[in-house]
């Protein structure tokens, strides 16, 4: 299970010692990351040669980065497809597109802060049945092409939960 | 200059010898030094028993005063004397309101300069003074050497203003264990870090700067998920607001100095006073102005500074939208900054978050205590090992065309990080380019702050587009970006030139430290040969022992061009020759890089191993 960590070619799922797959052992995850950084972190090597001071710095940067990816469902699932050297580039469907367009007219057209918590709920929904989704087609489809689709169409709806959140918060300041 | 110097090799290194550090809280209005003596972190006061030393600093034409001496000059000479130098630091003059000071500013180009009876000054060299004289109350408390400092800056503090800082100390001759952010320091002196696991606010509204944070706590990691701030608000805008008023109750026109400042320090008093009780009467006589009579309550100031109360509150709700957080999810709110004491800040923030604050450590001190503890921490002598993570405060990101910025790192990323970019030539044959590195959250060049810019020379000579040049920009943790960068085709090492826009380069600085040192040549030189030696007799301990403890990781061969190395560097020792001993050093870093790379894999797989079994005893 222990890989080449030094060649800083390691895979990010190894580094923690996770299996290569979408679904995530996220307490394992978080153990393992404090576990490492804990022992590797430029603090630790206060009084250390520059070596092991650069070594340090380039480690703990590697752990930060594949931690910050892994943890992020959506760029754990583009992550998963690069590693398996499919492409993300798609042409997002016509139906999707309409329905983007409708998206944004309702964002535009909500004022207040009932209604827009109920699309915010809604759009949640949506992004969950699409993560259940990327789930069946990484882990036990390995659809890979097929994700890439539904991952275009995941980072649409959570900007979209993002930008209703913000609208919502702008209001209740006011 | 013994103060800093690096311990003896094998003294600093035994299991029960206390190191001695220290943590420094550089402020704007005051700054002070602290250290942990016999476990208890201690604020270390000045010859007269003064714990706040005020950040200002006065230059005569053959003595520079700092602190309380400073300020007793202050009124008589205000065009030598510097006071709230930190707004200064990192900055150009055309983001100084130069107004605002009573200094005879100057455009220095990438810096501020300040006219002083002993010339031109930079932020940079004044902040160095006042750090000179908290290094010097450190040493009239601690007999042995002092490792170095942590120094806390606000946690919005940007890469130039950090970097300043960091100069600062360097003039200062104060070796750098870590900057730290402010509020950071105040959860370590709460012992936050220590047991609790949950999401704490700090909220720090000192004299002249105000800063929110957000940590969030568990299992002995400490990170800041979100800060907030505003560089130009605090105790002294709330003097101001009191000072308005009183203006208002005198009729005559208020143009001679002496009077404004008596009108000022009255305006204090009456905050102070509004602390302790519910309303103050004013009854005072002022010379010139004549006579003021009129009263104030608590509930009236609340009306006169509702639009600076208003700031601290919207910042806090900004604050907790970027970390996803309800007021309601707050476990605790830490109230730092002497304008804190406020009893309209403690009621508003209790307010807000519905809860007790924690408020009993001295608001002045907490920062510096806290400061003091991290670096007791970090040379070693805490039994207790938590780690502190931080985030960068504002995004990075690059100039691209029209003026656009693209982001590289995003804001609130855990330091350390990197980002690699891919850039490609536009013409036949370029050879050369520019890379803008800007900082802050805006979409336009013009609305960020320039950090650098950097030109990237030697790029091998191709067709337009096919050269793939990959910049890496990595932030370590003190938050200071550095940049590299490669051609992938042919894997040559563009060399990089970088202009930073704010600041001091490093020519500059070096300079000013040459200059500062006032030695004869010989003596310099000696100097520096005395340090590398130290220097190079530690690096062989630490080498010598890292062998002894992981031989078992390398090959024979490499094991022996190690220690070639180790016995090359030893023997450079006796020749005495400063470059020679560098040079050797360097050779002997170069041969450990790799046995370095295997050490920190076995770290890691120790510490998931431990990980493991406790998860098995569970």
């Amino acid at each position: 299970m222990w890989g080449k960590f030094h060649g800083l070619s390691q895979n990010y799922f190894e580094i923690f010692q996770l299996p290569i797959q979408y679904t995530l052992d996220e307490k394992k995850l978080d153990a393992s990351y404090r576990a490492i950084l804990s022992s590797i972190h430029p603090d630790r090597f206060v009084n250390a040669t520059e070596a092991e001071k650069t070594q340090s710095l380039m480690k703990s940067t590697l752990v930060n980065d594949a931690y910050t990816i892994l943890k992020n469902p959506i760029q754990r699932a583009e992550y998963l497809l690069e590693i398996n050297n499919v492409s993300q580039h798609v042409k997002l469907d016509n139906a999707f597109l309409m329905q983007q367009m409708e998206w944004e007219e309702r964002l535009e057209a909500e004022e207040d802060v009932v209604p827009l918590n109920q699309f915010h709920d809604e759009v949640l929904t949506d992004l969950k049945q699409k993560f259940n989704h990327v789930e069946v087609l990484l882990d036990h489809e390995k659809n890979f092409t097929g994700v890439a689709n539904e991952l275009a169409q995941l980072k649409f709806l959570a900007k979209l939960a993002q930008k209703i959140k913000d609208k919502t918060f702008l209001l209740m300041a006011d | 200059m013994a103060l800093l110097q690096i311990s003896e090799p094998g003294k600093g290194t035994l299991p029960h010898q206390h190191r001695n550090a220290i943590g420094i809280d550089l402020g704007t209005t005051n700054s002070l030094v602290a250290t942990v003596q016999s476990g208890v972190a201690r604020i270390l006061p000045d010859e007269n028993h003064k714990q706040l030393i005020p950040s200002v600093v006065h230059y005569d034409a053959n003595a520079i005063r700092v602190g309380e001496e400073a300020v007793t000059i202050q009124e008589q000479d205000p065009i030598n004397t510097i006071a709230s130098v930190k707004r200064l630091m990192g900055k150009k003059f055309t983001d100084v309101d130069a107004t605002s000071y009573p200094n005879l500013l100057k455009d220095e180009g990438n810096f501020v300069g300040i006219h002083t009876k002993q010339g031109i000054k930079s932020a940079v060299e004044v902040s160095a003074e006042i750090l000179k004289k908290l290094k010097d109350i450190a040493a009239q408390h601690i007999k042995d050497d002092i490792l170095g400092a942590v120094i806390t800056v606000p946690a919005y503090f940007d890469d130039a203003q950090r970097q300043a800082t960091k100069d600062a100390a360097k003039l200062a001759g104060i070796n750098v264990l870590r900057l730290i952010n402010e509020p950071t320091a105040a959860a370590v002196a709460y012992g936050l870090d220590k047991e609790v696991e949950g999401h704490y606010v700090i909220f720090d509204l000192g004299g002249g700067t105000f800063d929110i944070s957000i940590l969030r706590l568990s299992k002995g990691l400490f990170e800041v998920i979100a800060t907030h701030g505003d560089t130009r608000l605090g105790g002294d805008d709330f003097d101001a607001v009191i000072l308005d008023w009183l203006t208002g109750h005198i009729d005559t026109k208020v143009d001679d100095v002496n009077a404004r400042q008596a009108l000022k320090s009255l305006a204090k008093r009456i905050k102070e006073q509004l602390t302790e009780t519910e309303t103050v009467v004013i009854d005072h006589s002022l010379n010139k102005l004549g006579h003021i009579k009129a009263e104030l309550s608590r509930d009236a100031f609340a009306h006169l500074s509702a639009h600076l109360v208003k700031k601290t509150v919207d910042a806090t709700r900004l604050a907790l939208k970027d970390a996803n957080l309800l007021a309601s999810e707050i476990d605790g709110v830490v109230m730092v900054g002497g304008s804190t004491r406020m009893p309209l800040i403690q009621t508003t923030m209790q307010a807000f978050f519905n809860q007790d604050l924690l408020n009993d450590i001295n608001p002045d001190e907490v920062v510096a205590l806290g400061a003091a503890q991290q670096a007791n921490m970090l040379v070693g002598n805490a039994s207790d090992q938590h780690l502190l993570l931080d985030v960068i405060p504002l995004s990075l990101g690059i100039e691209t065309m029209g003026e656009i910025v693209e982001r590289i790192i995003p804001r609130n990323s855990t330091l350390p990080i990197a980002m690699g970019q891919e850039f490609t030539t536009y013409k036949d044959g370029q050879t050369a380019m520019m890379i803008h590195v800007v900082q802050g959250e805006r979409d336009l060049v013009g609305d960020c702050r320039s950090l650098a810019k950097f030109s990237l020379k030697g790029i091998p000579p191709m067709v337009a587009g096919a050269a793939k040049i990959r910049v890496t920009f990595q932030v370590d943790t003190d938050g200071l970006l550095s940049v590299s960068a490669q051609e992938l085709s042919t894997g040559v090492q563009a060399s990089i030139e970088v202009k930073p826009s704010y600041g001091l380069d490093s020519e500059q600085i070096k300079t000013m430290l040459e200059s500062s040192y006032q030695l004869a040549d010989q003596d310099k030189e000696s100097r520096a040969l005395a340090e590398v030696r130290v220097e190079a007799l530690q690096m062989h301990d630490m080498v010598e022992k890292a062998l002894a403890q992981d031989k078992d990781l390398l090959a024979a061969q490499e094991i022996e061009k190690i220690s070639v190395a180790l016995e090359r560097l030893k023997q450079s020792l006796d020749h005495n020759r400063r470059d020679e001993i560098q040079a050797h050093m360097d050779q002997l870093n170069d041969a450990t890089q790799f046995f370095a790379q295997l050490r920190m894999d076995r770290s890691i797989q120790k510490a998931l191993t431990g990980q493991e079994i406790k998860n098995m005893e569970l």
